[in-house]
């Protein structure tokens, strides 16, 4: 080996060993540097709450007696074209809450029926409707009033403040007619023989709220 | 043999002179001291940063019907946030960065404890460092004084009934790390 190549490979030795060094290293290069942790900043999340109260119930008149027939002062309940019963509910969106919110649905649905036979009888011709907060009333489906029960859910959009309250009204109508059937007459048989209310079918309503943006009205 | 007896003996004295002249020669000399050079180090520091105060909240997430239209202020552990909403912050931060070839990296990264089905569904982002979209930027000494950095902590439209009622907390953690300035 001539004394110039030896100094070659003791470079390329050298080369080496740092090399080695540097690969081994990392992050050992001393550099500035600082680091602080910022403040806590703490985050909580509010929530909905619907409370409902209620019902009460009422009475709407929804025609006239026909002649012959007389409505005791303080009858409650359905009269067939005469009289519509009425439950009201109240549905709160909670002062609690974080957002206000929309009765996004309402359903209505019968927990169980209490008297089967006055059901079967008035079922076929008993309308349901539901009114939000004075709007106009929407009708249930006839085709969710069956010998089993009600069950139908209405959407809607009223919205509801945080502490604010609306009414929820729900009319159940016996129409004096259906095609050539007199109804006052041929439902006089079911009527309650008490000023009381012959309690037909229980009822256990959902109202759901959901978030509206905080922008709107 | 007389030859190398004298040998021997200058020899001999030579080596005595050499031995008994060290600094005992005598000539001119001077010297002079130069000027004194400072060297000062530069710096790269943060300053005490605030970031707890001063949020906004706003109900501009995507997906919100009728986004809000005006921020309002934010009071964490009073305010509550709910889905839609959007909370800000532009924390100034100070950095105080010296020296000719100081550059540096200001990384800045946010996490939300304690885990929970708040702060999953929400999205906690560095938005921009000294005006540069993302969670980075080069600093230089021309930056020594404030960076502003802009947070935004957004709770998705769609979060579900799961975060109701619940607290989490964001910290941000600032680092600056010195690079080449090459």
């Amino acid at each position: 080996m001539s004394p110039g190549l030896k100094h070659a490979a003791v470079a390329a030795v050298a080369a080496a060993v740092l090399g080695a060094l540097l690969l081994g290293s990392p992050g050992t290069f001393a550099s500035l540097n600082a680091t602080k942790t910022g403040s806590s900043v703490v985050i909580t999340s509010g929530t909905i709450t619907a409370s409902v109260a209620g019902p009460t119930t009422g009475t709407v008149s929804t025609g006239t007696a026909p002649a012959g027939v007389v409505v005791d002062a303080g009858s409650v309940g359905i009269i067939p074209g005469i009289q519509a019963q009425t439950l009201t509910y109240s549905v709160t969106n909670s002062s609690s809450s974080a957002s206000p919110a929309a009765i996004s649905s309402i359903r209505v649905v019968s927990t169980s029926i209490t008297d089967a036979t006055r059901w079967g009888h008035i079922q076929p011709y008993l309308a349901v409707t539901v009114a939000v907060n004075g709007g106009s009333a929407v009708a249930v489906p006839s085709s969710a009033i069956t010998s089993t029960g009600i069950d139908a859910t209405i959407s809607g959009t009223v919205n509801v403040q945080p502490g604010a309250t609306v009414p929820v009204v729900i009319s159940f109508t016996i129409p004096a007619t259906s095609g050539t059937i007199d109804l006052l007459r041929q439902l006089q048989p079911d009527r309650s023989s008490a000023l009381t209310i012959a309690s037909i079918i229980g009822l256990a309503p959902v109202f759901t709220l959901t978030q509206t943006s905080i922008a709107a009205p | 043999m007389r030859n190398v007896t004298k040998a021997v003996i200058a020899g001999a004295a030579g080596v005595a002179l050499l031995a008994g002249g060290a600094g005992s020669l005598a000539f001119w000399t001077d010297t002079k001291t130069g000027s004194s050079i400072a060297i000062s180090s530069g710096d790269l520091s943060l300053g005490t940063i605030t970031d707890s105060t001063g949020w906004t909240i706003e109900q501009n997430a995507a997906g919100v019907p009728v986004p809000q239209t005006a921020a309002v202020a934010y009071v964490p552990g009073t305010t509550l946030v709910v889905p839609g909403d959007v909370l800000t912050k532009t924390v100034a931060v100070p950095v105080n960065i010296s020296g000719l070839d100081n550059k540096a990296t200001l990384v800045v990264t946010g996490a939300t404890t304690p885990s929970n089905a708040l702060s999953s569904q929400l999205t906690a982002v560095v938005t921009s460092v000294n005006g540069v979209a993302g969670s980075t930027a080069s600093l230089t000494s021309a930056d020594d004084g404030t960076v502003n950095v802009v947070f935004t902590v957004t709770i998705p439209w769609t979060t579900d009934n799961t975060a109701k009622v619940l607290t989490t907390n964001f910290q941000a953690t600032y680092t600056l790390t010195q690079v080449s300035a090459a």
